[in-house]
């Protein structure tokens, strides 16, 4: 069989670390005893074709790994101990996790009632909390030890928690959740926005355009402006801003006002922050051209 | 008594006499490594299984372990699955629907 030589090894591996958990006196004997089968079963004329030996072989060895786990001997109390202590911290992990995403979603919810992602994110992670804290209290009132209580916690943690990331993505791609933008961006995309408070000098407003800028935003599932012209036309607007323009280069708050850009149907720049950005900047040069 | 350990013990009761390897059983009884080694160690620790290495056939070649059933064991396990085979024989049938159109 091709490749036979390479998979022994990876068998011969996965029994070596299957017998590191076996007791001092029986892991010789137990890696022996385990590695004489995998030609067998590699050579096995009852099992075709040759990739499903392969398969067979590698799950024979995987599952020594499992059998040393459930052997009676110390090395099964030191490994039941590393994987408590495991999914004890992994538990911790989650739990934080999902409290903050609780608390800052509520602190979201007080800053901007109307918009309804806060509220969506602070039910999601309650939901996640009181569930799992139902699997523990329930593996415990059974009398079952901690250590399943622990164990259903974290799958518990786990079933919700890709679901939800990937729901958080979808969220931020479609432009839902723009909780990651600066809060001057944020503010255009509730419901019912509310106009940013105008910048009191031509510096502030550079400094507000400047801001967005640095949190433009790609639509992945949208259309948006095409990132190329965009930034080149923001090059040009800090060239004017800093006095390096050339002539013909200057850009004026009515040319910001009458820019277009292209627009892709995926990945440009999202279009709102961009706008929002262009405010700022129109507002600020022509502060600069009314100052002396 | 445990479906696994049922099945492991009707495989090497298929021929007491015959020693088995660890593969082998898996194949018999449908068992995966990981619940089939640590059942055998039991077995042996209760002295109903013993083992020996065989002696390599050809060069190079690595010895296996054979398993098969002692004297006490062969008693043991055909009491225990005899036991097993009265217990449900004896248990009762699940009460089926009556067939549609069927009296009572």
């Amino acid at each position: 069989m091709r490749g036979e030589r390479r998979l022994l090894r990876v068998g011969e591996y996965l029994i070596g670390r299957a017998s590191r958990l076996l007791p001092r006196q029986t892991r010789e004997e137990r890696y022996r005893e385990w590695a004489a089968e995998l030609p067998a079963i590699l050579r096995d004329p009852d099992t075709r074709p040759a990739a499903r030996r392969a398969a067979r072989m590698l799950r024979y060895a995987a599952g020594t790994i499992r059998g040393t786990a459930l052997a009676p001997s110390n090395a099964r109390v030191r490994a039941t101990v590393i994987v408590t202590v495991f999914m004890a911290l992994m538990t911790a992990v989650f739990a934080v996790s999902i409290g903050t995403v609780v608390v800052t979603n509520t602190i979201s919810a007080v800053d901007d009632p109307g918009n309804w992602v806060p509220y969506f994110w602070i039910t999601t992670g309650v939901v996640n909390l009181s569930w799992s804290c139902r699997t523990v209290a329930r593996h415990l009132r059974r009398g079952e030890r901690p250590m399943a209580a622990v164990r259903g916690a974290v799958l518990d943690f786990g079933v919700w928690i890709i679901p939800d990331w990937l729901l958080s993505r979808l969220l931020r791609a479609v432009g839902a959740d723009r909780s990651d933008l600066p809060a001057t961006a944020a503010a255009a995309y509730s419901p019912a926005p509310t106009p940013a408070a105008p910048a009191a000098t031509a510096e502030q407003a550079v400094s507000l355009a400047r801001d967005t800028v640095g949190h433009f935003y790609r639509a992945r599932l949208r259309p948006g402006y095409r990132t190329a012209d965009v930034d080149e036309f923001v090059a040009r607007i800090e060239a004017t801003l800093t006095a390096d323009g050339l002539p013909g280069q200057v850009v004026t708050a009515a040319d910001v006002e009458a820019v277009k850009f292209g627009t892709t149907r995926r990945g440009g720049y999202d279009e709102m922050v961009v706008d929002q950005a262009l405010d700022h900047y129109a507002d600020g040069l022509a502060k600069r051209a009314l100052s002396p | 008594m445990t479906v696994t350990l049922e099945r492991v013990l009707r495989a090497f009761l298929d021929d007491p006499a015959v020693p088995r390897y660890g593969y082998d059983l898996m194949k018999a009884a449908g068992l995966k490594s990981g619940t089939l080694y640590p059942m055998l160690g039991r077995l042996e620790d209760d002295r109903l299984v013993t083992s020996a290495w065989e002696t390599p056939q050809r060069d190079g070649e690595r010895p296996r372990k054979y398993y098969r059933l002692t004297g006490e064991g062969v008693r043991v396990a055909r009491l225990e699955l005899a036991h097993v085979s009265a217990g449900r024989s004896r248990a009762p049938g699940r009460q089926g629907r009556p067939v549609p159109g069927s009296p009572g």
